[in-house]
């Protein structure tokens, strides 16, 4: 049975003044997928993510989240439909508790989020270890498990994690890709902007690969791992 | 000693109002992403509405606390969309140039046109001048005590917002960063609107409590 479509975007345009950031960019997450986006830094993966949240201004293009056009909608009602970013960078608030850090990321959250804290205090332990701790004073590993966690309070449809892995160790990354899987085989819909290519497709289904500010090429991630034009285009060149 | 005591309570309540000026002026800058230059002006209005609906009401104390309390919060209020697009862009200097002027026109206006610009005075029955307690010559007047139980009262209102409530923790988030709390679904003008209102409050508050301790407000306050 095919699987029902979360979120498509249908040929996206986004300027940053003169700069074309993102041309024509068309994309699809189907319910229950790990999809990653891979491609060189300024390749316009996180400005593809910022936008769908409604960070950046669409200049032409449709998003449609569950069947909704939320091409211009405000970030706040995007969130609350079910979208969360877990950011480059973490974007924790390392002046609050990692308790408060958490219920902030129930803000629109209606039912009860001490059910999403007994699922999260599951999946990473650690955190109810720290729950009084200031967020600043965790480790980098553990500040990246909070900004993920701090995601799921929402109990989203769609989680975007936007360069994941950045700045973390390697025995850390391949625990984080570990939890990706685990998450998405707890249900999640993933979308993935990575530039750590090979390991961010070996745990997705599909993949698109970006050029500069445009998809240059799609498809199945077992596929796409096996490319040679995958490289090419990580780097920064072109795939045709 | 006690005339220690004495001078120690006068100092408490004093400082009681400008720990709750300068709460409500963090909040401004914080949330607010501006430098608030006309907060003090606001609060200095508030004391004339204070004074203006007592005088019409016949020393209504209820009259002029309310009048006071309003007004600091919808003067806050309306000065929201003046800096709205310049917290939007970040524009700091702009928001700097924008507050003062707005600074400027405000005392203009109480000097010109408040009261023909001469220097009000509050009513007694606001001022609590009379001694509560004594103990030999050394009093603690009324007004000081209602300073003091007020400020306390305000204060844990306003910690208890911050650290226990979802909208004080929207606060919190985006006077910590901006971009992560719109990130979280925080909104962010809605928000920023609500950081005006209570500072607005606070701003009312201290102006009936400076009131009470000064006694009289003009534009060179």
């Amino acid at each position: 049975m095919a699987k029902s479509n979360v979120l498509k975007v249908e040929d996206l345009h986004v300027s940053y003044g003169p700069i074309k950031a993102l041309r024509g960019v068309s994309i699809e997450v189907n319910e229950g997928e790990i999809v990653v986006l891979i491609g060189a830094n300024g390749a316009g993966k996180t400005t593809l993510v910022e936008t769908i949240l409604g960070i950046t201004h669409v200049s032409a293009g449709r998003i449609h989240f569950m069947g909704e056009d939320i091409t211009h909608k405000k970030t706040e009602h995007i969130v609350a439909s079910g979208i969360c970013l877990i950011p480059e960078g973490r974007g924790i608030l390392p002046l609050m508790s990692v308790m408060e850090n958490l219920l902030l990321g129930a803000h629109h959250f209606k039912g009860d989020p001490s059910e999403n804290l007994k699922l999260i205090y599951s999946l990473f332990p650690v955190l109810k270890e720290r729950t009084n701790q200031m967020a600043g004073t965790l480790s980098g590993g553990e500040q990246q498990m909070l900004s993920v966690a701090r995601g799921l309070m929402s109990a989203p449809k769609l989680m975007m994690l936007d360069e994941p892995s950045l700045g973390l160790a390697p025995t850390i990354v391949k625990e984080l890709f570990r939890r990706i899987i685990d998450l998405n085989r707890a249900g999640y819909t993933i979308l993935l902007s990575e530039q750590n290519a090979r390991q961010a497709l070996q745990c997705a289904h599909r993949g698109y690969v970006f050029g500069t500010g445009e998809i240059v090429l799609s498809g199945n991630a077992q596929k796409l791992v096996s490319s040679s034009k995958v490289q090419q285009a990580y780097l920064g060149g072109s795939c045709e | 000693m006690e005339i220690f005591i004495a001078q120690l309570i006068n100092a408490i309540a004093l400082g009681s109002i400008y720990a709750l000026l300068v709460t409500g002026f963090n909040l401004l800058v914080v949330v607010g992403g501006i430098f608030p230059f006309a907060y003090s002006h606001i609060v200095v209005l508030s004391m004339y509405m204070c004074w203006f609906a007592m005088k019409v009401t016949g020393n209504s104390l209820l009259a002029g606390i309310l009048a006071g309390v309003f007004s600091g919060t919808i003067f806050s209020f309306i000065t929201e969309p003046i800096f709205r697009p310049l917290a939007k862009r970040q524009a700091q200097l702009g928001s700097f140039i924008v507050a003062m002027a707005l600074a400027l026109i405000l005392t203009e206006v109480m000097a010109q046109k408040l009261n023909m610009g001469i220097v009000i005075s509050i009513p007694q029955n606001l001022q609590g001048k009379e001694a509560l307690i004594k103990f030999g010559a050394a009093t603690i007047t009324a007004g000081q005590i209602a300073t003091i139980l007020g400020s306390i009262a305000s204060f844990l209102g306003f910690f208890y917002l911050l650290y226990r409530t979802k909208q004080g923790r929207a606060f919190r988030a985006m006077g910590q960063s901006p971009f992560s709390a719109r990130l979280l679904g925080i909104p962010i003008v809605r928000t920023r609107i609500y950081s005006y209102i209570i500072a607005g409050l606070m701003g009312g508050i201290s102006a009936i409590f400076l009131a009470m301790a000064i006694g009289t407000a003009s534009s060179s306050h």
